[in-house]
C-alpha cells in the first residue's frame, strides 16, 4: 500500500498535517509587516527578497488567539501563485501514513474546520487533521464599508 | 540543423509579418505624399514575403489577398499608377485585413474562414483603373530622389546590423528584471551592514557598482523608443482627418526617447485620444483657418523628452485652443460641479474639469469624439502608471497636453513615512508638499468639525486624514516613546481634491522596487503594492486614490443633488444663530428659521408619551436634545437652565436644547461640502472658526410624528 508523508505541526492544541510535497520550507518566527483590515492575514514577510503573506492558522480556524509573546513558526507552503506562510505554534515530525488510518472529517466538527480539513489520520495516541493547503491559504480581505462619515474618522475610534 | 516544427515556423512568420505590417502603415502614408522607388520596394518586399511564406504554410486565403496587393504595387512600382487617396486607402485596408487574418491564424493555426474576396476585387479593379493616371509623375519623382538615396543607405546599414539582434521573450526579461530587483535589495542590505574588514568593504563596494550597472543595463533591455508608438500615428491622423474633413500634418520630435515597454503600451490609448481630440476639437476646418489667416493645413506636433528622471510627451496643435468657459458650463450642466464652486476655481483647475467623466466641449457627438469619455480615459490611464496630465498652453494659438510619466514602473521614487511604528511608502508623484506642525501649531491649526479634522493651508480648507485611523492601526508602543507630539502632514493630490495625511514621522525619499501584492491582498484597495526596505523589512505602498476613496474624500465627481442644493446656499449673506453643543462643537442655523431663543429651568422639562416636552405659552411644546441627536456629550446637563432654540414649523413650535447660544452673526457664507454627515448641511468658516451648519429639514423629522413612527416600526 502506498505510503504518504505528512509534515506535521500543532496549533491551538490540535495536530495538523500537510503533504510533504506542498511544504517549501519551515522557518523560525520572522519580523512581519502588519496588513490593515485583516485578522487571519497576519502580515508580510520578506523571504529572501520575495514578499509572502503569513496566514495565522489559529485565526483561520477561529481558534483562540495565541498568547502574546509566543512566537509562531512559519510553515511555508508552495501555492499556485507564489509561496504562502502558515503561522503555527510548533513544528512536529514528518510522519508516514497509509490509507488504512484515514477517516473522513467527523460530522460534528465546526464549519471553519470542515472548510479546510480534508480528513483525519488515526496515529498512535493522536489524531492528525489533514489540511487542504489550497483551501487553507484561500483568504481575502474584505474592506469594511466606507460610508460617507467614514468609520475611520468617527470620533469614537479616534480616541 | 534540426527541423523546426510547423508551430515554430508559424510563430516566426506571425512575428515577422506583424512587424512588417506595422512598417507598412507608415510607408504607405509616406507613399501617398510622394512616390519614390525605395519606398515602393520596401512595401513590395514586405507584402511579397508575406505572400511567399503564407503560400508555403498553406494559408491560401492570405496568399490570395497578398497577391492582389502585390499586383497593384507592381503597377505602382513600374510607374503605371500613382498611389492616390483611393489606392492608398485600399492598400491600408489590405494591411488591416492581413493583420486581422494574422490574429485568426495565431488562434486557429489556419486561415480557414478568412475571406477577403471583396477587398481583392477592389484591389484588382484599382489595378486596371486609369483614373489615378500618371499625372505629375515627373514632379513627384524629383524631390523624392535625394531622400530615396538616404533611405537606401539607411536600409543597408540596418541590414548590416540585423544579425546582432536577438528575439527575446518578454516574460524572460520580466523574470530577469525581478531578479535584478532582488539583487538590488540584497546589495542595499549588505551596504547597510557596514563592515570593519576592509576586504569585505571593498568587495561590497564592487558589488554595489556591478549591481548598479546591471540594473541600468537590465532596464535598457526593456526600453523601446517612443517612435515605436509613433509609427501608427501618421495613419491615425490620416484616417481621422479624412473623417473630419480637415487637413492635418503631423510632426515628431524626440522619437528616440526611450521608455519601458509596459509604459509604452499603457500610454497608447491616452495618446490616441489626445490626437483624436486635437484633430476633432482643436484644429479648425480649412475654411475657418483661412478666415483666421492660418495655413489651411493644421499641424500636430508630438514631442518627447527627458525631464528630471521622467519622460514628458507633449501633444500640441495649432488649432483654436481650449474654451475654458465652455468646459465650465458643460461641467455645471452635467452637475459635476456647482456653478459657484466652479467660479471659485483657478483657471488651471477649471481646465482640469475636462478630465471629469462626461464633460465635453463638443456640441455634437461625432464618430471620432465628443462623447466626453476621452479625457477621462487619458487621465485615468496616465495616473494608473504613476503619470500626470497637464494642460500647458490653451490660448488661441492652440492646445498642448503634456503627459509626464515615469521611465519605468518597477522602480519608483517614494516617500517613506511612519505611522504607529510601521513604515509605508507613498509614491512621490502624488505628493504636493510636506507640512510639519509643532504640537502648539497643530493644536491651533487643526480644527475639528464633527469628528473631521481640517487644516487651513494658506487659507484653503483641506481635510486631514490620520493614516493610523484610516488603516485602523492599533496603538503601538512605538508612537509615544519615539518622538514628540509634532504633526507631520503629507499633502496629497487625489483627483481634483487635495488632502493632508497625518503621519507620525517622515523619513527619506527612496527609490523603491515595486512588488505586486499577493492574491490574498487584492481586496486591499488602499495599497498598490509592497516593497522591501534597505533593512529587509517589508513596507506597503499606499495607493493615494484608494486611500482617499476609503476615507470618503470624493475623488471623482460630486453627488449631483448635493451640489444643486449647495449651489443655492453658497455665498449668500445669511443671518445665523451660532450655538455650541458638546464640548467644542460650533453649529449654526439660519436666523429666519428661529422663532425665539428661550431659557427653561430644567425641572420644567417633562416627559409625555416618551417625548420630552415643556409647557410653553399655554401649550405643550416638544423639545429635542440636540446633543443626543448629534451623538455628542452635552456639558450643560448639570446647570439649572436649559438653553433652547424655538423653531416654528407650520404653526407648531419645537425646542432644540443646546449647551450655549454663542452669537448671532451676519456673514457671507461659503459652504464647504466635504464628507457629509446626517444632520449637517456643510461647514463654513464663521468668525474665523470652523462651524457646522445644522440640517434643519432633517431635524424637523424628529418631531413631526417621528417618535411614533419609529416606535411603530420596532
Amino acid at each position: 500500500m502506498a505510503t504518504q508523508q505528512f509534515c506535521t505541526f500543532r496549533a491551538g492544541g490540535e495536530l495538523f498535517g500537510v503533504e510533504v510535497e506542498r511544504v517549501q520550507e519551515v522557518i523560525n518566527y520572522q519580523q512581519m509587516t502588519p496588513i490593515p483590515y485583516s485578522s487571519a492575514l497576519r502580515g508580510l514577510i520578506n523571504l529572501r527578497g520575495q514578499i509572502i503573506v503569513a496566514i495565522d492558522l489559529r485565526t483561520r480556524l477561529r481558534m483562540e488567539e495565541r498568547p502574546s509573546g509566543y512566537a509562531p513558526m512559519n510553515v511555508v507552503l508552495r501555492g499556485d501563485d507564489g509561496a504562502v506562510s502558515l503561522l503555527v505554534d510548533e513544528i512536529c515530525d514528518v510522519v508516514n501514513v497509509t490509507e488504512k488510518t484515514f477517516e473522513a472529517v467527523p460530522v460534528t466538527m465546526s464549519a471553519a474546520f470542515k472548510e479546510i480539513i480534508s480528513g483525519v489520520h488515526k496515529l498512535d495516541g493522536d489524531l492528525m487533521l489533514v489540511l487542504d493547503a489550497q483551501h487553507a491559504i484561500n483568504v481575502g480581505i474584505e474592506m469594511p464599508e466606507a460610508n460617507s462619515a467614514g468609520p475611520a474618522l468617527s470620533p469614537k475610534e479616534a480616541n | 540543423m534540426a527541423r523546426k516544427n510547423f508551430d515554430e515556423i508559424l510563430k516566426e512568420f506571425l512575428d515577422e509579418s506583424s512587424e512588417g505590417l506595422q512598417q507598412l502603415d507608415t510607408l504607405l502614408v509616406k507613399l501617398e505624399h510622394g512616390r519614390d522607388a525605395a519606398r515602393v520596394d520596401d512595401i513590395f518586399r514586405v507584402i511579397h514575403s508575406i505572400k511567399g511564406t503564407s503560400g508555403l504554410l498553406g494559408l491560401n486565403n492570405l496568399e490570395m489577398l497578398a497577391h492582389a496587393g502585390e499586383d497593384l504595387l507592381t503597377e505602382i512600382r513600374d510607374g503605371n499608377l500613382i498611389a492616390g487617396k483611393e489606392i492608398t486607402t485600399a492598400l491600408l485596408q489590405m494591411v488591416d485585413s492581413l493583420r486581422a487574418a494574422m490574429g485568426l491564424v495565431a488562434e486557429k493555426k489556419s486561415d480557414a474562414g478568412f475571406n477577403a474576396s471583396s477587398l481583392i476585387a477592389r484591389l484588382e479593379s484599382l489595378k486596371d483603373s486609369e483614373s489615378e493616371a500618371v499625372l505629375g509623375q515627373e514632379e513627384s519623382l524629383e524631390p523624392a530622389a535625394a531622400e530615396a538615396e538616404q533611405d537606401v543607405a539607411a536600409a543597408r546599414a540596418h541590414n548590416g546590423v540585423g544579425a546582432q539582434h536577438l528575439r527575446v521573450d518578454v516574460s524572460l526579461l520580466d523574470k530577469l528584471m525581478n531578479m535584478v530587483g532582488e539583487l538590488v535589495l540584497v546589495r542595499n542590505q549588505i551596504m547597510q551592514l557596514g563592515h570593519s574588514n576592509s576586504a569585505i568593504t571593498s568587495s561590497s563596494q564592487k558589488l554595489h557598482q556591478i549591481t548598479t550597472e546591471l540594473q541600468e543595463g537590465m532596464m535598457k533591455t526593456r526600453m523601446q523608443p517612443v517612435s515605436n508608438l509613433w509609427d501608427r500615428v501618421p495613419r491615425l491622423v490620416r484616417d481621422v482627418s479624412i473623417t473630419c474633413n480637415k487637413q492635418v500634418r503631423v510632426e515628431f520630435e524626440g522619437g528616440e526617447t526611450e521608455l519601458d515597454k509596459t509604459i509604452l503600451e499603457a500610454i497608447k490609448d491616452p495618446l490616441t485620444h489626445l490626437i483624436r481630440n486635437a484633430i476633432d476639437h482643436g484644429i479648425e476646418t480649412p475654411a475657418e483657418r483661412r478666415a483666421k489667416s492660418k495655413p489651411e493645413e493644421g499641424t500636430i506636433i508630438l514631442r518627447a523628452y527627458h525631464d528630471g528622471g521622467q519622460v514628458c510627451i507633449e501633444v500640441s496643435d495649432d488649432g483654436k485652443g481650449i474654451d475654458t468657459a465652455r468646459i465650465v458650463a458643460d461641467a455645471v450642466d452635467k452637475g459635476s460641479i456647482s456653478a459657484d464652486r466652479a467660479a471659485r476655481l483657478s483657471e488651471r483647475e477649471q481646465k482640469a474639469l475636462m478630465f471629469l467623466p462626461g464633460v465635453s466641449t463638443s456640441d455634437d457627438i461625432t464618430k471620432v469624439s465628443g462623447r466626453g469619455v476621452g479625457m477621462d480615459v487619458v487621465k485615468t490611464n496616465t495616473e494608473r502608471i504613476g503619470g500626470t496630465v497637464d494642460i500647458l498652453t490653451a490660448s488661441n494659438g492652440g492646445a498642448c497636453f503634456r503627459l509626464t510619466i515615469p521611465l519605468t514602473l518597477a522602480i519608483i521614487p517614494a516617500l517613506v513615512v511612519v505611522s504607529r511604528g510601521i513604515r509605508y511608502a507613498i509614491p512621490q508623484v502624488n505628493i504636493l508638499e510636506l507640512v510639519r506642525l509643532s504640537a502648539d501649531q497643530a493644536a491651533a491649526g487643526i480644527e475639528e468639525a464633527r469628528g473631521c479634522s481640517v487644516y487651513r493651508l494658506r487659507g484653503r480648507l483641506i481635510p486631514i486624514l490620520y493614516l493610523h485611523e484610516v488603516l485602523r492601526l492599533k496603538d503601538g508602543d512605538a508612537r509615544r516613546g519615539q518622538q514628540s507630539d509634532d504633526v507631520n502632514l503629507v499633502i496629497l493630490q487625489a483627483g481634483l481634491h487635495s488632502f493632508g495625511l497625518a503621519v507620525d514621522d517622515i523619513n527619506d525619499t527612496e527609490e523603491i522596487v515595486v512588488k505586486p501584492l499577493a492574491r490574498q491582498l487584492k481586496g486591499l484597495t488602499v495599497c498598490s503594492g509592497a516593497t522591501i526596505m534597505g533593512d529587509g523589512a517589508v513596507a506597503l505602498i499606499i495607493d493615494v486614490i484608494g486611500l482617499a476613496r476609503r476615507a470618503g474624500v470624493e475623488v471623482q465627481n460630486e453627488a449631483q443633488s448635493r451640489t444643486a442644493a449647495a449651489a443655492e446656499q453658497d455665498a449668500k449673506i445669511e443671518r445665523l444663530v451660532i450655538f455650541r453643543v458638546g464640548k467644542d462643537q460650533r453649529l449654526a442655523m439660519p436666523l429666519h428659521l428661529v422663532a425665539r431663543l428661550e431659557e427653561f429651568p430644567r425641572n420644567k422639562l417633562e416627559t409625555s408619551a416618551g417625548q420630552l416636552v415643556v409647557q410653553y405659552r399655554g401649550g405643550v411644546m416638544p423639545v429635542v436634545k440636540l446633543a443626543r441627536v448629534l451623538n455628542l456629550e452635552s456639558d450643560s446637563e448639570g446647570s439649572d437652565l436649559a438653553q433652547v432654540i424655538v423653531y416654528e414649523k407650520q404653526g407648531k413650535s419645537v425646542g432644540l436644547i443646546v449647551d450655549e447660544i454663542v452669537d448671532i452673526v451676519e456673514e457671507r457664507l461659503t459652504v464647504h461640502e466635504a464628507d457629509f454627515q446626517k444632520n449637517i448641511r456643510g461647514r463654513a468658516v464663521i468668525q474665523g472658526r470652523v462651524t457646522d451648519l445644522l440640517e434643519i429639514p432633517h431635524i424637523s423629522e424628529l418631531w413631526t410624528g417621528a417618535a411614533e413612527t419609529v416606535r411603530g416600526v420596532n
